[in-house]
């Protein structure tokens, strides 16, 4: 089984196929490319909108978020920018580019940075910067390793293998710690408050009902369901209320 | 039992003793003193023994005396009644000591002779205002040449809650000046000058402690004594005492001083604690300057004041110090009547033309409201930096602002997403790999034994131990040697189990014959090399092709 996973990394072919028809698509792209230049933003934004539907690659997917957010940027939808640059590093989780519109963006909009630096952050950005596809692989090579420690083990015994084994046990545990991130967050359907300065929360949807709480702007929430005008989010603490639905903005989620 | 003053009647000031004695036992213990409204009586001390033994009429007789000699000082006139002390003795036996009187009569020979006085520079002062006492007294300058001694009597000396004592500027001129106790530990330097009053001429002495006040309250400066005479030298040659023969006693007026808290109405919100009367002055190292230069500004505020008590002003926290950077402070100096301070400060641009001024407000305690001093504008010319940007306040270059970076002008080439294995494989390698070493090793160890056992370790390095010897070996029995405690490690025996021992065949069906014939060969030539003292016809790659061929056997 090594030699065959060693044997696919090795050819690594793209196993799946190419859309039949990228052209109109990237006929799209560079029209609204061109209405960007021209300082045309809402139509640029409208065209680039048109192809998130379409059966693009996580990098073309990542390409269009980074657009559409500079797009909101220069039509003053700070918000909607975030929401979209935040799309992109999801995308792409190692793509400075991205990071750098989303830092400016969020301090553009009055929001705190997306990296604040401290340790939480950083352990977060850490698990969100490999793919599921980068994860799922990084798990396979921890546990290789765990299985090559193990056999001279088996094979040799002693202290020192022991040793060995236990740390590559660590080392495999530790590299599917992506993994483990990224799966229980993979049934997920993130959005974001895009309205300033907060979003506020309903029991019910309805317009009459007293607010609830609100829900600052730029922060993450999960989609539970929806009505016509309406959505049900629940927040990171576990409440759960109704926003205008043009409050929220959905995230790209995590490929697969 | 007895209890006696040493001195029934004495003079306002005068100290008298109260001895108890105890006799006729060893074990006594005092275990209260009385205590008298008016008077000091203590502390007791430890007792003075004394055993007396005699013979009286031809019969032995022994006794023991135990003494406390208690001092009792008045602090008012009047007649004093002193209840019984508390004595127990032989154990548990509790005894008290009779009732005293004690009458204190005001010095009238001293009040005219003496002169004392206790001046507060206010009666009235407001919380961490500073203020100082100044003590004169004296006595008739008739009598200079029989006084020859004087001390002072102050209750609240060293000892005053709700002030701390400050440096003050009272340093008596080196020819008009002398010593002084005070409470009989604390001596202190007077100035001694004459003065007229009251139709006489005094020996005045003078003395000035500055306070500052810390806390609302009253502080009491009374009961104070000031105490003169004369002393005479007693005693032989070997001893010296000084007898008292004359003294007299003064009595300062009743003084209180009254300490309020500051007034809240006025008070400024930056009010950093200065009370007094002030004034400033304000002065810089250099007033032409680079944008960006350090300039020492050095602000000294001066007069009455409580000057090592407040909080300086701070320019980072002044808007009108905005077109400068305050890098910080440094306290130059600081003392009961001054404090200097030193700010390092550098302007931004060249556009900063003046130093604005440092305000200090304060409690003036003479005028009762709220005040500020301030320095004046100082100004400075900044030259600008020779092709230098301006900085900011936040030190980002003014000229230029942070942006968005570009959009992507194509979509990244088409390619599949990258080949997956699969969540469930991940998951079934993590639960595969554990089972499968588990079995395997358990297999195996089974078969072929713990492989980290001291046979196994030194089986698997005997190839590398025979190849160590062969190259130290120096003759054909060194090599028979390295070659039998290979076949040993090998074969997980002893050494001596390969001595004269060749390989059959028939007993190692793994092992080829030829290998088998090679060997007893290769230990022939050897053994008859090794015993025969003659040179071996075989080298050390024989040896080992031979070893390499035997491990290959399955040996």
């Amino acid at each position: 089984m090594f030699v065959f996973l060693a044997l696919l990394l090795a050819v690594a072919p793209d196993v799946l196929p190419v859309p039949a028809d990228r052209s109109a698509s990237e006929l799209t792209f560079q029209t609204a490319v061109d209405a960007y230049r021209r300082g045309d933003f809402a139509s640029a934004e409208t065209m680039w909108r048109s192809l998130w539907d379409e059966p693009l690659d996580v990098d073309a997917r990542a390409t269009l978020a980074h657009n559409l957010g500079n797009a909101a940027f220069r039509q003053e939808d700070s918000l909607a920018a975030v929401a979209w640059f935040t799309s992109a590093t999801r995308l792409r989780p190692r793509d400075a580019e991205a990071w750098a519109n989303l830092e400016f963006a969020r301090a553009d909009a009055g929001v705190g940075p997306a990296d604040s630096g401290d340790l939480t952050s950083t352990s977060r950005r850490l698990m969100e910067s490999v793919t599921p596809a980068e994860a799922e692989w990084i798990a396979c090579g921890g546990v290789l390793l765990l299985a090559l420690a193990l056999i001279v083990e088996a094979l040799r015994g002693g202290l020192l293998w022991r040793r060995a084994a236990w740390s590559a046990l660590l080392l495999a545990l530790g590299s599917a710690t992506p993994l483990l991130w990224s799966l229980s967050r993979a049934q997920s359907d993130p959005h974001m408050i895009v309205r300033s300065p907060s979003a506020q929360l309903r029991s019910e949807p309805r317009e009459d009902l007293p607010p609830i709480g609100e829900v600052g702007a730029a922060e993450v929430v999960e989609r539970i369901d929806e009505l016509p005008g309406w959505t049900r989010i629940q927040r990171g603490g576990g409440a759960r209320g109704w926003v205008r639905q043009s409050s929220v903005a959905p995230i790209a989620r995590r490929e697969g | 039992m007895s209890a006696r003053l040493s001195q029934g009647i004495i003079k306002l000031g005068a100290q008298v003793h109260l001895e108890i004695e105890v006799e006729g036992t060893e074990q006594a213990v005092l275990e209260s003193l009385p205590e008298v409204n008016g008077l000091t009586i203590g502390p007791a001390g430890r007792p003075n023994r004394q055993f007396y033994q005699s013979w009286v009429n031809g019969r032995y007789q022994s006794s023991t005396r135990v003494t406390w000699v208690v001092p009792v000082r008045p602090f008012g006139t009047g007649e004093f009644e002193i209840p019984p002390a508390t004595l127990r003795v032989d154990g548990n036996r509790r005894v008290e000591t009779r009732r005293l009187t004690l009458t204190v009569v005001e010095d009238l020979r001293g009040a005219e002779l003496g002169l004392f006085e206790i001046q507060p520079s206010s009666t009235f002062v407001v919380e961490g205002q500073p203020f100082s006492i100044e003590l004169r007294f004296g006595f008739d300058s008739a009598l200079d040449r029989s006084i020859n001694y004087a001390n002072l009597s102050l209750p609240w000396w060293g000892a005053l809650s709700g002030a701390v004592p400050v440096e003050t500027t009272f340093v008596p001129p080196e020819d008009a000046r002398t010593e002084i106790l005070i409470n009989g530990d604390h001596r202190v330097n007077v100035q001694v000058e004459r003065t007229e009053e009251r139709g006489r001429s005094f020996v005045l002495f003078r003395y000035r402690q500055g306070y500052v006040a810390t806390r609302t309250g009253t502080l009491d400066l009374s009961g104070n004594i000031f105490e003169f005479g004369r002393v005479v030298d007693s005693g032989g040659f070997l001893t010296s005492r000084r007898k008292k023969v004359e003294s007299y006693y003064v009595r300062s007026p009743e003084l209180e001083v009254e300490v309020v808290p500051l007034p809240e109405e006025g008070r400024p919100f930056d009010f950093g604690g200065a009370i007094g009367s002030l004034d400033v002055r304000a002065e810089t190292d250099t007033r032409d300057v680079t944008a960006g230069d350090s300039i020492k500004l050095t602000v000294e505020w001066h007069g009455a004041g409580n000057f090592e008590f407040f909080d300086v002003p701070d320019p980072s926290r002044d808007d009108a110090f905005n077109g400068f950077r305050v890098y910080g402070s440094t306290e130059e100096s600081k003392g009961f009547d001054h404090r200097r301070v030193v700010y390092d400060l550098a302007p931004l641009s060249a556009e900063v033309d003046r130093i604005p001024p440092v305000e200090l407000p304060y409690y003036d305690p003479q005028e009762g409201s709220y005040a500020s001093v301030a320095t004046s504008e100082i100004p400075i010319r900044v030259r600008p930096l020779e092709s230098a940007i301006q900085l900011g306040d936040d030190g980002h270059d003014d000229r230029f602002a942070p942006d968005l970076t570009d959009i992507h002008s194509s979509l990244p080439a088409a390619r599949g997403s990258l080949v997956r294995p699969g969540t469930r494989a991940v998951a079934a390698l993590w639960v595969g790999v554990p089972c499968l070493w588990l079995v395997g090793r358990t297999a195996f160890r089974r078969r072929r034994g713990d492989p980290d056992a001291p046979l196994e370790r030194r089986r698997r390095k005997a190839r590398r131990e025979l190849a160590r010897r062969l190259r130290r070996a120096h003759d054909a029995r060194e090599e028979l040697e390295a070659l039998q405690a290979f076949l040993a490690a090998r074969t997980k025996e002893a050494d001596q189990a390969w001595v004269g021992r060749g390989l059959d065949p028939s007993a190692e069906p793994a092992l080829e014959e030829d290998t088998a014939r090679e060997f007893n060969e290769l230990v022939g030539d050897l053994e008859a090399a090794a015993y025969g003292q003659r040179a071996s016809s075989r080298n050390r790659r024989d040896v080992l092709r031979v070893a390499d061929r035997l491990i290959a056997g399955g040996l």
